[in-house]
């Protein structure tokens, strides 16, 4: 008992955290024995033991406030018993009791937790740091706690939900590296493939802000880089409107998604390790139908085709029963090619410090994601699909003088990733597509089973088809000079900024592939026969060179400053070149030249505004030049006299932007102003006279030119309202936008066929863009318990304002005025139940219906199902999606969970092979799912949910002519709880006995743990079964910070 | 030192802000080929060129498995497509096409305006290029090559007038972006005369077989090709369904308004003038020959297809694997068989006939060809007998694509009737040939003059090459004394046979204006159930073809009509 109370007492002084002493027991005032005076040693500290001045400390039930030092301390009366309470923007607020237990202790620490939602004055800019007041734009920006609870090789996991104006779309669970080469192989040797673009690492993601896809900025550089570890990037912004982008010229139009990494942070020694292992699992993967059921479904729909049936009696009996699984196999592919789960894990150790005048940050990670492919202990090499990634990082800050400063910055990755050598999407492609009951695995003498259709094993693709490995290996070295002419002028200063940034993609191809045999049994049931299908080949070597590039950039800028009194005044001029050399092209060389001004009067009133001249040298001379500008205005109404009185506002500004801007470079082509023509000797050549491989090169039409080629413009219009309530616990931005997109390169409409050439794209087209983006953040406290909510919600409508449409008959036709992408088709009306409805019905000529079919909607009456009965079936709505983010701190804890949804999203289900099933497939048929079972019958005529079945393709049910029908089109709405993370710190008492003050963070989330989807046939954002599933990983880590 | 060498770059950069600075690159890519390069002032062996001529040539298609992988006859009677997806013979002899949506692979529009921009792209450009080089007889190559040009030209719009009628001549003129391409169709008339007379035109300027080197130069447009097209073209011409029973009959963009005869008489003299003046082509002694033997006697145009194994893989029966792979694409209907006479000539209903049809012997005593065109059960191929029975080894049971009718294509592959595996073989696609130019003109001639002696002959020649014995009158079973109609109903019929699945009976029913009666009687095939080893044919309806009168002409694309205010839609397609 006396123990339990022994502990108990410790327990409740680990739990206060107090590190509090009373030094010299000075006391004051006439209460000697309940007042005792807190000296200057109270300090305050971070996770790494850093000082953190400005915390305001105040005692509870006293306005008596003081404030921490440049050193963390701190000093103050309190009353033993009593409590302090400690508070900071960036930190968590802690309330601490006052105990004389450590009176005699030499100091007081008391340690502070970084909240989960940064928040900071300042905002990088495209080249240069703003203070957030003055910021006239629409940005929105995470910090590094919220990209790094995600486990994922890319940074962008971690962007959906979280950043408003930013719509992510996950189209593929892995990377799907490239391994064409950049060259084609010719008789007259290698030739280059040229006008490809800037090489991205993202091949798994769409991203679109405002209905464009944004430019990637790391660090100032524009490169297409997001495979970086988490723990390595302080924020990551998106900024949407003109004045944020102008600087970019040419491709200011798209929005900026900027990408900062982590700067040295002067003072001690500071080191961070971070270990995460993880489980992933795939999620949405379709159910395929077992082989009786799939041969009793393929018979009606071959006897509905008026087809011979595949399968007898006999065959059914024989799948259901499993009697002979070779003859008559039952393989569920997806199980016996993939395994259940497969490991994640990465690591990062970063280091920062320094002197006054130089500081420094180091960080080394490692990476490793395996796929979920068997493989095989017969083979000394792996098969799996993998990805292993080394970052290092390492940036120096340093002052030469009192007005010079050099920073450099040196980032190198290695990635190097692994698959089978068949290929892994074509592994899954085959998989989706191949029925169980197509062939066993392994015949009775052990050979791989298949046939004339199904001529490579699936089984020997993933595990015996040896495989392909892809490296790639990226250098960034930054250089920023700073130079402070104030002595010149006042206010005066100049930078120069040069980069040179490297790209090296190869991949190996050791590839094989085995035959297959087709097992027959012969008559007497005795024995059978073996015919060979497929191709043998056995493993290859050869090195793929996939691209090269290299990024060379140079700025040169000046920047002046000055104030007087109320008048705060800002100018710069930035001159910018790069030289983008990809493969073997001629390099890209856009060059820039802005000037900037920015004025503001006490933080009341702002104006700012910029002109850009902007330089691309593929277009045609005479083209090249273009000049972009961008102008705002702001208005902090909080400032304002009359709203003196009103303390619960902290902040109220309204701001416009609005600019003209371009969107150029990607989209110029390959000097496509030239008209060109092409030689190829392999792909097309006409063979001479009679002899053999007399083949003789061909020089064709290559497209055509379009001399007046030019960059696309627009008129982007920004409002925006920063509000600030209630001490700042409450936070509320909104954005409105109407961005109008004009000169857009399209095809014209009248590209009549006559002309014997396909039309090349012309600036005619325009679109308009508008929506909003509003987030609320609500942060505060029940004492320790630290809370917040954090909600942010995007809304994107458009209109297709002109394409050049020709004659349309019916109103509803038109593409002009309904939303960019809405899908146009037939309007589909339930199902025919009986030839007699067939016969009383409008219906599209040339096929012949039967029951079961899907009716359409004959919208102008005519009679008869055409192209005029097009109307918009899908897409029509502004697109939505939200996410919200809650979470607490509380001894020790800290938690938070993620919900990220979209609505308003309608997929396209033109899948075949999911949808109809028994797809042709070789010389046979496909697989077909489950959910078949709901098709139309006469039986089930009432709850059929599907059309009748067929085989080999029905276009009539599927697409008639190619046109879509609503029949397909589903709700794309979903809901997901897309993380949930659970941290837990050990209490320093513990970490400073145990570990000798080492900071302890253990930590366990969930990605992707639950969806909830309108559509649940396919996963919501991976809508394909070709690609790599999407994944739900579970994962666990520990983080330790001296 | 790297970091001084970038900083002074990044000066020299920024200083020099325009494209005006010099340095290692060019201005604009130099590899990239102009048409100055292409058509070059100084090459005079006109390399380039002669390459651009062979993209001109590309352009000509490869029949074999040609419309969306199966033969274009098999969109008629002839044969049903074995494919068990939907396939484009299918929907092209069912109608299941509109101006709308159109069946890509046979309605080519856009590719033959591609092919005819190429051609005429090469024909303004060719006389800046100095060529030294003559051919034959001394004459500059460059009117050889320009001319060879415009029979492709010529041919392109050719595959579009029998597809569409009537359709706009583009003349010499390269269009280039941003002029007026909303033209008007041109007439049928306008456009035979024009085909005609660019055929006329450049017949002197070609070259002549036989061709020296056979072997480089055997693919090139001849003088006789040119007249081989003509004598193709006037004898379309003068079909019914252009001359007297146009579909539309006062519509002069669908065919001629009236009936004129004379129009048979020049399709006659046509072929006469190609019989008369190209005597060096003759039929080749073995018709399996025609399509796997270089430089026969009887090839006047063709393709190279190449040394490959591809058709009889495509094709062949079914049951066989590794290098004797067959996926059966292909099945001939029991209504091509039939159409084979006996081996006396006479037809299997005509009971004069000295051998004796049967259903169960019913491949016995046949005209040779027959055997040379398709496969059928117990027939020999690859040193075994054909199992085409249900369940047999070439038509098993099961999904698989297989026969639909018991019968696989034979014509065109190689002579592998008593060898163990397949080899590689000649696979050109023989686009124009002697026995055509002789049934064009028996045919022709038969309609101005009816049957005389010369028509009788063509006949006699085919039946004799084929192999069907002369009989004791030596009329190779031919009745003497026919009138018209009775020799057009042989000179039709032997004109099936013996061009079968060579592209002329999907467009000869269309221009006999016969496709509705044809198509009114069903497709057929055969099901043989072998009952203890008794063979037991069932003959079966494999398609319920239809055919509308529109149908005798494509749509234009609907994209076309639409875009373009002077153009006008076939009749029934609007």
């Amino acid at each position: 008992m006396q123990n339990r109370n022994r502990l108990f007492g410790k327990k409740l002084l680990l739990l206060s955290f107090i590190l509090f002493s009373i030094g010299s027991a000075s006391v004051y005032g006439q209460d000697e024995d309940s007042q005792v005076r807190v000296s200057d040693l109270g300090v305050v500290i971070d996770n790494y033991g850093n000082p953190i001045p400005n915390v305001k400390v105040q005692t509870k039930g006293n306005d008596i406030v003081v404030t921490s030092n440049e050193l963390g301390q701190f000093e103050l009366n309190a009353t033993e018993g009593g409590v302090i309470i400690l508070s900071h923007p960036n930190f968590y607020e802690k309330t601490v009791k006052v105990t004389d237990k450590l009176k005699d202790n030499a100091g007081a620490t008391i340690q502070l937790d970084e909240k989960y939602l940064e928040k900071t004055e300042q905002l990088d800019l495209l080249y240069s740091v703003t203070n957030k007041n003055e910021y006239l734009g629409a940005a929105s920006t995470i910090y590094n706690n919220e990209l790094s609870s995600t486990l994922s090789n890319t940074i962008i996991s971690s962007f959906s939900g979280r950043l408003p104006g930013l719509y992510v779309e996950q189209h593929h669970g892995f990377r799907s590296p490239s391994t064409s080469a950049n060259a084609t192989q010719d008789l007259i040797g290698w030739v280059p493939v040229t006008g490809q673009g800037m090489p991205s690492d993202n091949t798994q993601f769409y991203l679109n802000s405002r209905g464009m896809s944004p430019v990637t900025v790391v660090d100032g550089i524009q490169r297409d880089l997001f495979s970086l570890d988490p723990e390595d990037i302080e924020s990551v912004s998106i900024q949407r409107d003109a004045l944020s982008s102008i600087l970019l010229g040419m491709r200011s139009s798209r929005g900026v998604l900027l990408v900062t990494t982590k700067k040295p942070t002067k003072g001690k020694f500071q080191l961070s390790f971070t270990g995460k292992y993880g489980v992933q699992s795939a999620i949405n993967t379709p159910d395929a139908l077992p082989s009786y059921q799939y041969a009793y479904l393929l018979n009606e729909a071959l006897q509905n085709d008026g087809k011979e049936p595949a399968y007898t009696a006999n065959d059914f009996a024989a799948f259901r029963n499993g009697t002979n699984s070779y003859t008559h196999p039952d393989v569920n592919w997806y199980n016996k090619a993939l395994r259940d789960n497969a490991p994640i894990q990465s690591y990062n150790l970063n280091v920062t410090g320094g002197s006054k005048s130089a500081s420094y940050y180091v960080s080394v990670g490692y990476f490793n994601q395996e796929g979920l492919f068997e493989s095989s202990p017969m083979n000394s090499y792996e098969t799996n699909l993998e990805i292993d990634r080394y970052l290092i990082s390492s940036k120096l800050d340093i002052d030469v003088t009192k007005e010079f400063n050099i920073g450099v910055t040196i980032i190198g990755r290695i990635a190097e990733g692994n698959q089978p050598g068949a290929g892994y999407s074509n592994i899954l492609n085959d998989i989706y597509r191949t029925p169980n009951s197509a062939y066993p695995i392994n015949n009775p003498d052990g050979s791989y089973g298949g046939n004339v259709s199904f001529t490579n094993n699936i089984y020997s693709q993933t595990i015996n088809s040896g495989y392909i490995t892809d490296e790639s290996r990226d250098i960034m070295a930054n250089l920023n000079l700073k130079y402070d002419l104030s002595r010149f002028l006042e206010g005066l200063s100049a930078t120069a900024t040069t980069n040179i940034s490297s790209q090296n993609r190869g991949a190996t191809q050791r590839s094989k592939r085995s035959l297959v045999y087709e097992y027959t049994l012969s008559e007497d049931g005795q024995g059978g026969s073996y015919d060979p299908f497929g191709v043998l080949a056995s493993q290859s070597n050869s090195f793929i060179p996939v691209s090269n590039a290299t990024y060379w950039y140079g700025q040169l800028a000046l920047y002046y400053k000055k104030s007087n009194g109320d008048h705060n005044f800002d100018a710069s001029l930035v001159g910018d070149m790069q030289n983008i050399l990809i493969n073997y092209d001629l390099p890209m060389r856009p060059a820039n030249i802005t000037a900037k001004a920015k004025y503001n009067y006490a933080e009341k009133y702002f104006a700012e505004a910029a002109v850009n001249e902007s330089h691309f040298n593929r277009y045609m001379p005479g083209n090249q030049w273009g000049t972009f500008y961008a102008a705002g205005l702001g208005w902090d109404i909080k400032k304002e006299a009359f709203l003196d009185q009103a303390t619960w506002l902290n902040q109220l500004k309204l701001r416009a932007v609005f600019g003209q801007t371009g969107n150029g470079m990607e989209n110029s082509g390959y000097y496509l102003w030239r008209q060109t023509f092409k030689q190829s000797v392999t792909d097309y050549t006409y063979p001479q006279g009679y002899a053999q491989g007399m083949g003789q090169g061909t020089i064709d039409n290559a497209p055509m030119a379009n001399q007046n080629i030019t960059w696309e413009k627009a008129y982007k219009l920004n409002l925006g309202a920063d509000i600030s309530l209630f001490d700042n616990h409450l936070a509320v931005t909104a954005d409105f936008y109407r961005d109008k997109y004009y000169d857009l390169l399209q095809i014209r409409g009248k590209d009549i066929a006559l002309l014997g050439f396909a039309y090349p794209a012309e600036n005619i087209g325009e679109k308009l863009y508008k929506g909003g983006e509003l987030s609320v953040t609500y942060q505060s406290n029940v004492g320790n318990f630290n809370y917040f909510v954090t909600a942010n919600w995007s809304i994107n409508a458009s209109e297709v304002l002109f394409i050049d449409e020709q004659y349309k008959q019916e109103e509803y036709n038109k593409i002009t005025g309904q939303p960019d992408g809405a899908i146009f088709g037939l309007v589909a009306d339930g199902f025919f139940n009986s030839q007699e409805e067939i016969d009383q019905s409008a219906v599209i000529e040339g096929f012949d219906l039967m029951p079961g079919d899907i009716r359409y909607k004959d919208l102008n009456n005519d009679g008869v199902i055409n192209q005029y009965d097009h109307t918009v079936i899908g897409r029509e709505k502004p697109l939505s999606y939200y996410g919200l983010t809650t979470g607490f701190n509380y001894a020790g804890f800290d938690f938070h969970v993620m919900f990220q949804g979209a609505y308003n999203r309608d997929l396209y289900l033109a899948d075949n092979t999911l949808m109809a099933g028994f797809q042709g497939y070789g010389q046979s048929y496909g697989q077909a799912y489950t959910h078949m079972i709901d098709r139309w019958t006469p039986e089930t005529k009432e709850t059929a949910q599907y059309p009748r079945l067929s085989a080999g393709g029905n276009t009539y049910n599927m697409g008639p002519n190619y046109w879509a029908t609503s029949f397909w089109v589903r709700s794309g709405n979903y809901f997901r709880v897309k993380d949930i993370h659970l941290a837990y710190t050990l209490p320093p008492v513990v970490t400073e006995r145990v570990f000798g003050g080492v900071k302890v963070k253990l930590f366990v989330s969930g990605q992707n743990v639950f969806t909830k989807a309108d559509c649940d046939l396919v996963d919501p954002e991976i809508s394909n079964f070709g690609n790599y599933p999407a994944q739900r990983v579970l994962s666990t880590g520990v983080n330790i910070k001296f | 030192m790297k970091i001084k060498k970038y900083m002074l770059m990044l000066g020299v950069g920024c200083t020099l802000f325009n494209t005006s600075c010099t340095d290692d690159y060019e201005v604009v890519p130099l590899e990239q080929f102009t048409l100055d390069f292409v058509f070059s002032e100084t090459d005079s062996l006109g390399n380039q060129a002669y390459q651009y001529l062979n993209s001109v040539y590309s352009q000509m298609q490869n029949g074999h498995n040609r419309v969306g992988g199966d033969y274009l006859d098999a969109a008629t009677d002839d044969a049903i497509s074995s494919s068990l997806t939907e396939n484009d013979v299918y929907k092209l002899a069912t109608g299941q096409y509109t101006a709308a949506s159109q069946i890509g692979s046979d309605m080519r529009w856009n590719q033959y305006y591609a092919g005819i921009r190429t051609a005429t792209t090469f024909i303004t450009n060719i006389d800046r290029v100095p060529l030294m080089d003559t051919f034959n007889d001394g004459q500059p190559l460059n009117r050889a090559w320009k001319s060879e040009a415009r029979f492709i030209r010529a041919l392109h719009y050719f595959n579009l007038l029998k597809r569409y009628g009537g359709v706009p001549l583009l003349g010499d003129h390269v269009y280039q972006l941003g002029e007026d391409m909303e033209l008007p169709r041109n007439t049928f008339e306008e456009c035979v005369d024009y085909i005609v007379s660019e055929l006329d035109a450049i017949r002197d300027s070609l070259r002549t077989a036989p061709i020296t080197d056979l072997s480089t130069k055997g693919h090139a447009v001849t003088r006789e090709a040119a007249m081989a097209l003509k004598a193709r073209v006037l004898l379309y011409a003068a079909s019914p369904l252009f001359n007297g029973q146009n579909i539309d009959p006062s519509n002069e963009l669908t065919g001629y308004t009236d009936y004129s005869a004379e129009r048979w008489k020049q399709a006659a003299d046509a072929a006469k003038y190609f019989i008369d003046n190209y005597t060096f082509f003759e039929l080749a002694p073995d018709f399996q020959n025609v399509f796997t033997v270089d430089a026969n006697p009887e090839i006047i145009f063709f393709r190279q297809g190449g040394n490959n194994r591809s058709i009889e893989t495509t094709n062949g029966p079914v049951g066989f694997s590794s290098q004797n792979l067959g996926n059966g694409r292909t099945s001939p209907s029991q209504n091509l068989v039939d159409a084979f006479p006996m081996l006396d000539g006479k037809s299997i209903s005509d009971s004069s006939s000295v051998y004796r049809y049967s259903v169960s012997s019913m491949y016995q005593n046949r005209d040779p060809r027959l055997k040379k065109t398709v496969l059928y059960n117990g027939a020999t191929w690859l040193n075994t007998s054909l199992e085409t029975y249900q369940g047999g080894k070439n038509n098993p049971a099961g999904a698989t694509q297989k026969t639909k009718t018991s019968y696989y294509l034979r014509k065109f592959m190689g002579a592998f009737e008593n060898e163990a595996n397949y080899y590689d073989v000649r696979h050109n696609w023989i686009s124009f040939r002697y026995a055509e130019v002789l049934l064009n003109f028996a045919e022709a001639q038969n309609e101005y003059a009816g049957p005389g002696e010369d028509v009788y002959q063509v006949i006699k020649d085919l039946r004799a090459r084929a192999g069907i014995e002369p009989g004791n009158d030596g009329m190779y079973g031919l009745n003497s004394g026919m009138d018209k109609e009775e020799m057009r109903t042989i000179i039709q019929n032997e004109r099936r046979i013996e061009l079968a699945f060579e592209e002329h009976r999907y467009w000869d029913i269309r221009r006999w204006k016969i496709a509705e009666d044809v198509f009114n009687q069903p497709v057929k095939g055969l099901v043989i159930i072998n009952s203890a080893g008794v063979m037991i044919p069932n003959f079966v309806d494999v398609l319920s073809a239809s055919f509308e009168k529109r149908q005798y002409l494509y749509p234009i694309p609907y994209s076309e009509v639409i875009k373009n205010q002077n153009m006008v839609q076939n009749p029934g397609w609007e």
